[in-house]
């Protein structure tokens, strides 16, 4: 039987005492696109620190790869929100992205050849060659997010974890970024999404994890979406129930117009 | 210029590299402040080492009295944390803590604690070339000299074989927890050495002029970096270098404090530096103002 990529067991976290996540129980595949949504506050980014190992469960476990989180940092890379970080910071593209090599073993020695080659063929991947020499605080935000994807790949792992990669970013980007990480799944690689809107949730993933502290749902993408889930999740504030069929219906029409668009965004 | 002079140039030249380089590392990571919250709060680690020792200090009791400049950093976590008290308030509240304390050591023991107010303050650097020492009979040049160089050689291999742990950490702190790195250690080590570069540095500078070498040169190396992290060290240190030659004669002219001189010569050398940058300097500023009114944003936006 194959292990679950990732398996939450009763899983709380809290924070100065007020639980953030409650309670969640969920099993995860590997070789999918996995969308964690729900609204502000439920929970989303703490999901994604604990199973990174940076946040300590108050009770349950979280495993990945059926390993403790810790064990097995090697094996994914963190892609963090493009705001997280002072884009002032003295370094150009490629300093960034050779972040991506560092790792336990190499952090006092020196960066290989190998790591080097991995490093371009990641800006490579990315469309970011040309700006390898580029002071990172020049590049836009899409090519912000671009350079930490580049980073991400560079380490060569199994799984992505992300968190709203794309917040504040053009569609153009988006698309680019999407279809770049649906090639990476094709080639098995596993990757969660930490992302907040609903309307383009249903296209990107296949599985999606919904929270609200507690969890909501978790499965593919068509059974999760469902107007009882989403009600559960959001409550009235969003008057989704209501407009669920607009959602759908406009989402599919954006797709198509950014389809046409793509060309001309893209170099 | 007599030997003397240039061994106080030399004992200011080597705190400016050593707070030059762990200041840059501090501004990266806007932590300046802390800098100047651990460069006071040892003060009470000093008197202790002092008091303990007689007049003279000794290397052990100076690596002990660094330990405060860690409770400092401790006490501010753990108010900003777990008091639930903004984090400026705490440093506020920390380092006048520790260093009011330092002060009122320093004054019950006037008698046997060979500091006072004013040398906590600017330090004196001036007497440092007298208290020399030797070595299998030969002299070897003033004793705080030695020191400072084997803490500057110290803290130099520290941040050259720890550059790829302190530039990742100053970079983005939970990427680089991700990827396993232990990030609280190499946050200490980095906040050890701020402490002890301050402890050490205290008697050449005082307690406020540290302020200055940790925050000044690199803020001018940040300046002139253009996307480069070592450029912003280089450059940090030599101008580092710089204020302290410059301020020496700057002193000897006016016939004022070294180390206030030192920190001005500093100051001078950011102003300069700021007015000729060629993009976000006052000249350039200027220029740029005059020649193109209603500059529309261009270029950053595709």
């Amino acid at each position: 039987m194959n292990t679950p990529l990732i398996e939450a067991k009763s899983l709380t976290v809290r924070y100065h005492y007020k639980p953030v996540l409650w309670n969640i129980d969920c099993s995860l595949s590997a070789g999918r696109m996995i969308g964690i949504i729900g609204p502000n506050g439920s929970g989303k980014t703490t999901f994604l620190k604990t199973l990174m190992g940076l946040l300590k469960p108050d009770s349950g476990s979280v495993r990945l790869f059926g390993k403790e989180p810790k064990q097995v940092l090697e094996r994914l890379s963190y892609v963090p929100q493009r705001e997280s970080v002072d884009w002032d910071f003295p370094a150009r593209v490629q300093d960034v992205v050779l972040m991506g090599r560092y790792r336990r073993s190499n952090l006092l020695g020196r960066l290989s050849k190998e790591d080097r080659r991995l490093a371009d063929e990641a800006m490579d991947e990315v469309g970011l060659t040309e700006f390898a020499k580029r002071q990172i605080g020049e590049l836009s935000g899409g090519q912000q997010q671009r350079v930490f994807l580049a980073r991400a790949i560079a380490r060569q792992p199994e799984l992505f974890l992300m968190d709203e990669p794309f917040a504040g970013v053009d569609a153009a980007t988006e698309d680019a970024i999407l279809r770049l990480l649906a090639r990476l799944r094709d080639k098995g690689r596993s990757v969660v999404i930490v992302h907040h809107d609903l309307q383009t949730a249903q296209r990107f993933f296949d599985e999606l994890v919904l929270l609200r502290t507690r969890l909501i749902a978790s499965g593919p993408t068509e059974q999760v979406l469902t107007p009882d889930h989403l009600d559960e999740a959001y409550g009235g504030r969003l008057s989704v129930l209501s407009r669920m069929g607009d959602l759908l219906q406009k989402s599919q029409l954006d797709w198509k117009e950014r389809g046409i668009n793509d060309s001309d965004h893209e170099r | 210029m007599s030997t003397d002079g240039w061994w106080v140039i030399g004992m200011g030249a080597l705190v400016a590299l050593l707070c030059a380089a762990l200041g840059s590392f501090l501004y990266l990571r806007r932590l300046s402040m802390l800098g100047d919250a651990i460069s006071h709060a040892v003060l009470p680690g000093i008197v202790l080492a002092y008091f303990v020792s007689g007049a003279r200090e000794s290397l052990g009791l100076l690596v002990g009295a660094a330990v405060f400049g860690l409770l400092v950093t401790y006490l501010i976590d753990w108010l900003t944390h777990k008091a639930g008290m903004q984090q400026d308030a705490s440093i506020g509240l920390s380092f006048t803590l520790l260093f009011s304390l330092g002060i009122v050591m320093v004054s019950l023991w006037a008698s046997r604690v060979d500091i006072d107010a004013d040398c906590v303050l600017y330090g004196d650097i001036a007497l440092l070339p007298f208290d020399t020492w030797s070595w299998g009979g030969r002299p070897m040049g003033p004793r705080h000299f030695a020191m400072l160089l084997g803490l500057d050689v110290l803290i130099g291999l520290l941040l050259w074989r720890g550059y790829k742990g302190m530039q990742l950490l100053a970079f983005d702190r939970v990427f680089a927890a991700s990827t396993g790195m232990a990030v609280g250690l190499w946050h200490w080590l980095l906040m050890g050495g701020v402490s002890l570069a301050t402890v050490f540095s205290f008697e050449a500078v005082g307690a406020i002029l540290v302020v200055a070498f940790l925050v000044i040169p690199p803020a001018i190396g940040h300046l002139w970096s253009f996307g480069s992290l070592p450029r912003m060290l280089a450059v940090a240190m030599l101008s580092g270098v710089a204020s302290s030659v410059l301020g020496y004669g700057l002193a000897v002219w006016l016939d004022s404090s070294i180390a206030a001189c030192m920190s001005t010569a500093a100051l001078l050398l950011y102003g300069m530096s700021w007015i000729f940058h060629p993009q976000r300097g006052g000249l350039a500023l200027l220029l740029k103002k005059k020649r193109v009114p209603h500059a529309p944003m261009m270029g950053r936006m595709r």
